[in-house]
């Protein structure tokens, strides 16, 4: 289940939330709560409720609040996502269309701001409460061959992780977001946004 | 014969091979409307593609996709019997027409000769000239002519022996295609008996392709297929679906047109026969049959992608492979034409069924090398069940499966890389569990995989003897290893299966792992399962150290 949509296309619904994003954010955690207001902090709790499409709003959300933060300009390509199945580590299955969401945009970072970008997304973060789990910075001295700055952190209760990390090729950045399992709806809710149209 | 001789000396191959034209039409428009029936109505009908694709749900549904699946059987009925028609016909055209040449050139050398040849095609000779009697040059001469004649006599009863065969061979074939095996009131079988069709007509024109490969030479098969016209490679694909789904170095797309024909035989096949047809018991043949639609189900996710790194690609399919486990390969993504191509080679327990629950994992691999790789680059990554994997853990501990496995691995990766040609793709072989012993084994034997870089996740080792990277006739500084620190794997690796390769000494890179257990290391938020799109698109990897061998288990 992979979907991809022209930028062009959210551009300016993006920019629309930026304003609401910082807002957002101090909410984020809250969001993924579990389905009563008891905090998600443990295997055996509920699993937050959450529709594909608001995932995938929330998802542009954070994705949009640290580019804006760090300055990363998201770029034309398009956003690549997808929705897997929540599958137990032995393959177990639940019969309540429980999944994750992977969600991507690309950013255009020139190679000698990138440690920047990444101390930057850093302070944000962590300030905001979530773990760093990877970090690492493109060496000083020579430009490397391949620039390899690698960010991961994490929410302690939302348990969503933020991806920022130099991509193949030079100039750019991949941000990203990755959840945890999500309980859909009992009823399908209907999408809060425009569908997403065309295809890479 | 009279008549057939005139007729054979009449006979114009235009006629025949318009009408074969006419078929081949109909065979194309017929695939054409099924494709576009497939992607844009039944496919996108069938499954959820994203919040606002959702699948088509409820009573109405229910009641219509039998019909809709039926619809689509129907049309591949034409399309197998349109081919096999103007297979038919074009086969009776050329063998009449050769037939037709040789006759020709009998006729003319026997005239050159003096000899007269009637309208009903039988030569007599000249009469004896004046005093030929008496003259032995010219009775010996005479002699000679009678010789001649007899072999000239020979060569056009053979011509006109073969334009009859031929024929006939042309309307017994005619004759068993069938327009029954449309008949709506038929619930299943049509398409295994549209298949038999075919089969009998290929026996009955004894067309069994001399000049098709036997499939173990990627770059023969490429050069076959590239030597086909475009109409040719259709009639394989059509008729030869099997064979042609399964050789390797040809185009990803036509063996999936293949391979999905192939899995509409075999799913229809069983729906018309029972579990004693097939040699099975009866939760076996319900398995079997529920697992090949839920493959083709699986499929249709990307029916109506239209953008080819989304599509997903029917490399190989044989549900009665390896004892009845099956086998499979499948695609995200055109490798043919991928920057990087990557291939994952699942591990103990992992059979036909597991199929669907590997092509979510193949997508997940491709989503998150996607992000990571260059600009405007794309990803393949393949679900490799090409081998016969172990059913449990003990069977695990037999070498001989991955060793039986290790030329067809090879032959695949040869396929891959013959498939894509110039330039080449960034090839990455990965593996988990016992997949790693078998890649390892296809790796370090009769010059590898070809691989740029090899990741084996979870390995009990990489083969019998294998106790470096270097074995792998690849760069070490490209194998990379994932063993999570509570990975009960650890108790064996290094044992029977070769030697650990995240120990100190066997070289390589041992990739930095956050997941615990033995299959967590693609959990969808891992640090682990980053590094394993990182190696896809060629991004390094943030790395552990290497093993202590005299520590064990020693945490990175």
């Amino acid at each position: 289940m992979t979907l991809s949509t022209p930028r062009a296309h959210t551009a300016l619904g993006r920019l629309g939330r930026l304003t609401v994003a910082a807002l957002l954010t101090a909410t984020l955690g809250a969001c993924m709560s579990s389905p009563g207001n008891g905090k998600y902090d443990g295997k055996d709790d509920p699993l937050p409720v959450k529709s594909q499409q608001e995932a995938l709003d929330w998802a542009r959300q954070i994705i949009a609040h640290v580019a804006q933060t760090t300055g990363a300009r998201i770029n034309a390509e398009p956003e690549i996502y997808g929705f897997n199945p929540c599958v137990g580590r032995n393959g177990e299955k639940a019969p309540d269309d429980r999944y994750t969401l992977d969600y991507g945009v690309h950013a255009d970072v020139p190679d000698d701001q990138q440690n920047d970008v990444l101390r930057k997304v850093r302070d944000l973060l962590t300030g905001e409460g979530l773990k760093v789990t990877e970090y690492q910075e493109i060496p000083a001295g020579d430009p490397p061959a391949q620039p390899a700055a690698a960010f991961s952190a994490r929410h302690p209760n939302s348990q969503y992780v933020v991806d920022v990390d130099s991509t193949g090729g030079h100039n750019r950045m991949s941000l990203a977001v990755r959840t945890p399992c999500l309980l859909p709806p009992s009823e399908s809710a209907p999408p809060t946004t425009p569908a997403p149209t065309g295809t890479a | 014969m009279s008549g057939v001789y005139e007729l054979l000396v009449k006979f114009d191959p235009h006629g025949l091979r318009d009408a074969a034209k006419a078929w081949k039409a109909l065979g194309h428009a017929v695939d054409t409307t099924g494709q576009r029936h497939r992607n844009q109505v039944n496919g996108p009908l069938q499954v959820s593609n994203g919040p606002d694709r959702p699948a088509w749900e409820g009573a109405d549904a229910t009641a219509a996709r039998p019909y809709m699946v039926k619809t689509e059987v129907q049309m591949e009925i034409i399309r197998m019997e349109s081919e096999a028609a103007a297979l038919v016909l074009n086969t009776v055209a050329e063998r009449m027409y050769q037939a037709q040449t040789n006759l020709i050139n009998a006729v003319n050398r026997a005239v050159d000769a003096g000899l007269t040849v009637s309208g009903e095609g039988v030569i007599t000779m000249p009469p004896p000239g004046k005093g030929e009697a008496n003259d032995p040059e010219a009775q010996k001469a005479r002699q000679q002519l009678g010789s001649e004649m007899k072999g000239f006599q020979d060569r056009i009863d053979a011509a006109l022996k073969a334009a009859q065969t031929a024929s006939d061979q042309g309307h017994s074939a005619l004759v068993s295609l069938s327009a029954n095996t449309l008949d709506p009131s038929r619930e299943a079988g049509s398409l295994l008996t549209a298949k038999n069709n075919v089969a009998g007509i290929m026996r009955e024109l004894d067309l069994v392709d001399p000049y098709m490969p036997d499939g173990k030479d990627p770059a023969r098969n490429a050069t076959w297929w590239k030597s086909l016209t475009p109409e040719q490679q259709e009639t394989y694909i059509t008729l030869d679906a099997a064979r042609v789904g399964n050789l390797d170095g040809i185009p990803a797309d036509a063996r999936d047109r293949a391979n999905r024909l192939v899995l509409d035989q075999k799913i229809d096949a069983l729906e018309a026969g029972s579990a004693s047809v097939f040699g099975l018991d009866q939760e076996a043949y319900d398995k079997r049959k529920a697992t090949l639609k839920d493959i083709r189900t699986k499929l249709e996710e990307s029916a109506n992608e239209r953008n080819e790194t989304k599509q997903m690609f029917l490399l190989a399919i044989d549900p009665e492979a390896y004892g009845g486990d099956g086998r499979a390969i499948v695609a995200t993504g055109n490798p043919d034409k991928a920057s990087h191509t990557a291939v994952w080679v699942p591990g103990t327990g992992t059979e036909l069924p597991g199929m669907p629950d590997q092509i979510n994992r193949i997508r997940q691999f491709q989503r998150t090398a996607e992000r990571q790789a260059g600009a405007g680059e794309t990803v393949s990554v393949i679900s490799y069940l090409g081998y016969d994997t172990p059913e449990s853990i003990p069977e695990a501990g037999n070498p001989m499966r991955g060793v039986d496995g290790a030329e067809d691995m090879r032959r695949f990766s040869n396929g891959l890389r013959v498939a894509h040609g110039e330039p080449k793709t960034h090839l990455t072989w990965m593996a988990h569990s016992y997949g790693t012993f078998a890649l390892g084994e296809a790796a370090k034997s009769a010059g590898g995989l070809h691989a740029d870089d090899i990741l084996a996740l979870g390995s009990p080792g990489m083969g019998l003897g294998v106790i470096r990277a270097e074995q792998l006739n690849i760069d070490p500084e490209h194998v990379w290893i994932g063993t999570s620190t509570s990975d009960p794997i650890r108790v064996v690796s290094g044992t029977v299966l070769g030697s650990a390769p995240h120990i100190a000494g066997f070289g390589g890179n041992n990739i930095k792992v956050d997941t615990s257990g033995h299959a967590g290391y693609w959990t969808d938020d891992s640090e682990s399962l980053k590094n394993i799109g990182k190696i896809i698109a060629k991004v390094p990897p943030t790395t552990g150290p290497k093993e202590d061998p005299l520590w064990g288990n020693i945490p990175h």
